[in-house]
């Protein structure tokens, strides 16, 4: 089943993708950034932004986890009980 | 300047870095004689440590001295490395931690295990075993060359050039060669963090410097027009994305990596690790403008222009360090790049040699006593850098960032199998065995042939879209091979063998 934050989690880590996929909108000179050029300086941004994103994901991913990890014991559990009775 | 106070601090430095090999084989003490020891620091490092080594997976002589040099010799399109530095742990989230998961359940240290016990082929296991291995050999050479540049760079003053050359190739080797023997993964790990921190300052201070001496700008007019450097030729909108989408695929399938990645204590914090690469990719990218950055620097030009062609590129990281710091700095500078090259290629070869006495040596001879298990990983880790040396002579050093591509062609071609095994088993396993073969055969042959059966100096080859990454389509080629194959075997009801008792 897809859930709201499977979703959240797989565009959070599509987004850099994309925006480095689309090389004509970002192939150009100007505008120059400390003498570098643009196709330079966005790729490099790209780098902090693409943390940011990915960190999100991890939590988000990392704490869905925890909750599926937490439900499948207590089912265990209760099919435990369950199966004695 | 390369003076003596340079050469003391780089030999001083470089007793620390021993120092801490051999203080690493003593670190979070564990029986040395196991391989899953020597091999794996006994699968006990943490988030720090494990981002660091991680981290050393990207920090290595391809980023300080292959990124850079091809740059300089051909131009923006191989700028492709810092997007590939920020898909690359997109897709390790998304498939390590399941990966790490399966793998802890099932006990299996290595990406053969693994193959191994989803598919139950042993024939499957084997041949990505020796892959793997394979794989490796030229990303080791490529650290090698690395270590090289440096040595060249500290001696270039002593004597013949050619003669400086070949000396220091052999030196790499036999420094190489020692350190691994001695220290393994613990000791390889507590290095890489000197390395780090040598690396980052080197980056920060040469950057500030152009900045300041108004480099950037100066590079942008007096750069030659006969090369592209500022934006891509749109000709080869296809090379860039396929080189860089290909080689994120590719880092996380190296023995090393899978490695590095399975020593880490818990899947959640290989992925939280994973999500904050990208933010240490921020150095490959700078290190990367390297490459034109040096038209900026006149005399970091005529540095560069003393060497032949063939090892040109190479020499401009380190050209850039000794004409714009200060001598003891750049001592310590170049020790950074050259333990930079050793640490890693000691991790690749310890990877390697693992994969082969788990998966080839143990099934010629099952009842290895674990001292001979780690014997035999130590006699092969040696062997494998020697074989790493015939790749040295394959391909030009300025053009050594081929040799990390050609192992990326290779390994890419066990994606089937391990994507395919981490996400569904259904895939048939003859299939993925005969897709496997297809693919390497292809993309040796493709890579022979776009050379036109000369040395090599590209991984790209001519389609009817322009140029394209070789490693793309031998990896279709063997995806086509791997579906097609699988469909088949289930409309003739083939059994795929499956074992029940595989737990997920």
């Amino acid at each position: 089943m897809v859930k709201n934050v499977d979703i959240a989690i797989a565009i959070l880590l599509l987004i850099p993708l994309i925006a480095l996929l689309a090389i004509p909108t970002y192939n150009h000179v100007n505008p120059t950034l400390a003498g570098i050029s643009f196709f330079y300086w966005y790729q490099l941004l790209w780098m902090p932004l693409s943390a940011i994103l990915f960190f999100i994901a991890a939590i988000l991913w990392n704490r869905k986890e925890e909750k599926e990890e937490r439900g499948a014991s207590k089912s265990t559990r209760r099919n435990a009980r369950k199966g004695r009775r | 300047m390369i003076n003596s106070i340079s050469i003391t601090v780089f030999v001083a430095l470089f007793a620390v870095f021993v120092f801490l090999g051999f203080y690493g084989s003593k670190w979070r003490k564990g029986n040395l004689k196991q391989l899953k020891e020597w091999g794996m620091a006994g699968g006990r490092i943490g988030t720090a440590v494990g981002w660091f080594l991680l981290g050393a997976d990207i920090y290595t002589a391809y980023t300080f001295i292959a990124v850079p040099s091809s740059l300089y010799a051909k131009g923006s399109i191989y700028f492709f490395a810092a997007p590939y530095v920020i898909i690359t742990y997109a897709f390790a989230m998304w498939l390590m931690p399941k990966f790490w998961k399966i793998a802890n359940k099932n006990g299996h240290l290595t990406v053969a295990d693994f193959v191994r016990s989803i598919f139950n082929s042993r024939l499957l296991a084997v041949s990505v075993a020796i892959v793997g291995i394979v794989a490796e050999l030229p990303y080791i050479a490529l650290q090698i060359v690395g270590m090289q540049a440096v040595l060249i760079t500290l001696l270039s003053g002593i004597g013949a050039l050619n003669f400086i050359i070949e000396i220091s190739l052999i030196i790499s080797f036999i420094i190489l060669a020692a350190f691994t023997w001695t220290s393994g993964l613990r000791g390889a790990a507590l290095g890489s963090i000197l390395k780090d921190v040598l690396i980052l300052l080197t980056v920060i201070i040469v950057v500030l410097a152009v900045v300041v001496l108004g480099g950037f700008h100066s590079a942008f007019l007096t750069a030659p027009s006969t090369i592209s450097y500022f934006k891509l030729p749109s000709s080869l909108y296809n090379a860039y994305w396929s080189l860089f989408v290909l080689s994120a695929l590719a880092l996380y399938l190296y023995p090393h990596v899978i490695n590095g990645t399975l020593a880490q204590s818990d899947p959640k914090k290989v992925r939280k690790t994973a999500s904050l690469l990208p933010l240490y990719s921020l150095g490959l990218g700078f290190l990367a403008m390297f490459g034109f950055m040096i038209y900026g620097v006149p005399a970091a030009l005529k540095y560069v222009h003393q060497f032949p062609a063939s090892v040109q590129g190479t020499q401009v990281v380190p050209g850039l360090i000794v004409t714009l710091l200060p001598s003891w700095l750049s001592g310590a500078a170049l020790l950074g790049i050259f333990i930079g090259g050793l640490v890693p290629a000691a991790i690749m070869a310890i990877a390697a040699a693992n994969l082969f006495t788990r998966n080839i040596a143990k099934e010629i001879k099952p009842k290895m006593t674990p001292a001979g298990e780690t014997r035999t990983a130590q006699v092969f880790a040696v062997i494998f850098k020697f074989l790493a040396l015939g790749f040295v002579f394959i391909i030009p050093a300025t053009f050594a960032i081929q040799l990390q591509l050609f192992g990326g062609i290779l390994i890419l071609q066990i994606l089937p199998a391990f994507v395919f095994g981490v996400i569904t088993n259904r895939m048939n396993r003859r299939a993925l065995f005969l897709g496997l073969v297809v693919g390497i055969f292809l993309g040796v042959y493709m890579m022979v042939a776009a050379n036109h059966y000369a040395t090599w100096t590209t991984t790209l080859i001519a389609t009817g879209i322009g140029p394209v990454f070789i490693g793309m389509l031998a990896l279709l080629a063997n995806i086509a091979v791997v579906v097609v194959g699988s469909l088949i075997a289930k409309a003739f009801n083939v059994s795929n063998g499956l074992k029940a008792s595989m737990k997920y």
